[in-house]
């Protein structure tokens, strides 16, 4: 029994040197299974019940699938839709699509499992959301701070900027995610029925409420922010916009923004700070021409904003 | 023994390293509708349009984009590589990790959060907009649509023209 043991933990052990190796744990055990299992004395039992430690393990060790980010930014989107209701001028939100994917074509992530889409909400106040995934919510309040397309850009360029970066998906608490992989690791998800799908739901309302609690109430972290804006800028640049129009949009707020607000005031750093730091970035890019051919489309689209 | 067990653990390490090398080939799309295009630049003509988890063999590297042959009509084309995941899925969308599920289709496929789970999660009565979701989900812009808006707005179309 003692060797039988002894055995498993060194085949364990290998398996966690080849996983810290960058190997993938189900692909070695899949090996082991091919070569005799009996060479070195373990059952089809304990083969079978070591595949699925290693699998918990490996799910431990790599991101939400694309199709679980989808899933979740339904969830957030459908949260955020039923707190700030969505408008119902259909102009605005197509001019929306058309600006929202020019630029995410030249992001580092061009496609996402359900793609990008943009939707108006008509709140008044200064708003913007990503949920995961790319369901990306404007407020009427945020696009009356545009006085051009270019500054239109810029507030969904950073929105795309959170989605290219999964800062959603890093807003959920971790335990979370290593209870809902240990939860499919178990003998019982083989037969998972009412009470795994129970609790496996539980797990997901937690982690939609982990994002939208950010969204809404804490905001992101300084270093997020920052790396949001940044992508923006290049998104901007890349795509012919100008990466100014960023700058223009933040001292616009500042100056609308009210410092007891519930909206951007609340969950984004102050304007100006932000200003100072993008700044140089604006140095090493083009800034952008042909405002001019946009501005008519602009005015008619969002008009009645 | 002794001996037979050290030749089976560098035949293990010969193996797994081999095999990871060999995955190198072969991706799997990861997005629910993955442009295969004509050139590798944003807003390239689209030759078809892949599902989730498809095969697709690697047949160039061009910065993040690939050119790649899908597997079942033997189509070539450009794919982003944030389109592409180096691992197998073996569980479509929609399809639910249920009793059915077999045990690699649960490693593979889906830690859990599907259209099973959705459905329970709106079961429990929360204050959820999923109708708006869903109308914002069907706003799709057209490729020629989204051309004419990008050369009308002076912006930069890609040249996808170009031969």
């Amino acid at each position: 029994m003692r060797k039988i043991f002894l055995k498993f933990t060194m085949v364990l052990a290998l398996a966690c040197g080849l996983l810290a190796a960058g190997c993938k744990t189900t692909q070695v055990l899949d090996t082991l299974g091919a070569i005799q299992v009996g060479g070195i004395g373990i059952s089809e039992t304990q083969l079978t019940s070591l595949k699925k430690t290693a699998r918990a393990m490996e799910r431990a060790f790599t991101d939400i699938t694309p199709e679980q980010e989808y899933y979740l930014g339904r969830a957030v989107a459908a949260e955020l839709l039923a707190k700030y209701p969505a408008s119902d001028d259909q102009e605005a939100v197509r001019y929306l699509n058309l600006i929202g994917q020019s630029l995410a074509g030249f992001s580092d992530r061009p496609e996402t499992f359900g793609g990008y889409h943009f939707l108006l909400t008509s709140d008044e106040g200064i708003n913007a959301f990503a949920a995961p995934g790319g369901l990306i919510l404007v407020s009427r309040g945020m696009l009356r701070c545009c006085r051009d397309e270019d500054m239109v850009a810029a507030v969904l360029a950073h929105e795309i900027g959170h989605v290219q970066q999964k800062h959603g998906l890093q807003a959920i608490r971790k335990n979370r995610l290593s209870s809902a992989f240990s939860l499919m690791a178990t003998e019982g998800a083989k037969q998972m029925g009412t009470p795994a799908l129970a609790e496996l739901t539980s797990v997901f309302e937690g982690s939609i409420h982990d994002v939208t609690a950010t969204l809404v109430d804490s905001g992101y972290s300084r270093a997020f922010e920052r790396e949001a804006d940044a992508v923006a800028l290049t998104l901007l640049a890349r795509a012919g916009y100008d990466p100014g129009a960023l700058l223009a949009m933040l001292a616009e707020m500042k100056g609308r923004l009210t410092p007891k607000g519930l909206d951007f005031a609340k969950t984004h750093p102050d304007p100006a700070e932000r200003i100072k730091e993008l700044s140089p970035l604006l140095d090493d890019l083009a800034s952008g021409s042909g405002k001019e051919l946009r501005r008519q489309r602009f005015q008619r689209a969002l008009a009645r904003i | 023994m002794g001996r037979t067990r050290i030749a089976l653990i560098f035949l293990l390490f010969f193996l797994a390293s081999s095999a990871v090398l060999a995955a190198g080939g072969w991706r799997s799309v990861s997005v629910r509708q993955g442009a295969l295009r004509l050139s590798p630049m944003p807003f390239g003509k689209i030759v078809a349009s892949l599902p989730y988890g498809e095969r697709v063999e690697i047949l160039a590297e061009q910065g993040v984009w690939f050119k790649v042959r899908e597997e079942s009509q033997g189509l070539q084309g450009w794919m982003h590589g944030a389109s592409l995941l180096d691992r197998k899925l073996t569980l479509r969308p929609g399809e639910t990790v249920g009793p059915a599920a077999s045990e690699d289709e649960l490693a593979l496929g889906g830690k859990g959060f599907n259209a099973q789970v959705e459905a329970s999660y709106r079961a429990g009565g929360r204050r959820v907009d999923y109708a708006s979701v869903d109308r914002m989900e069907g706003i799709n812009v057209h490729a020629d649509e989204q051309r004419l808006f990008l050369r009308q707005g002076g912006l930069l179309a890609g040249e996808e023209e170009r031969p």
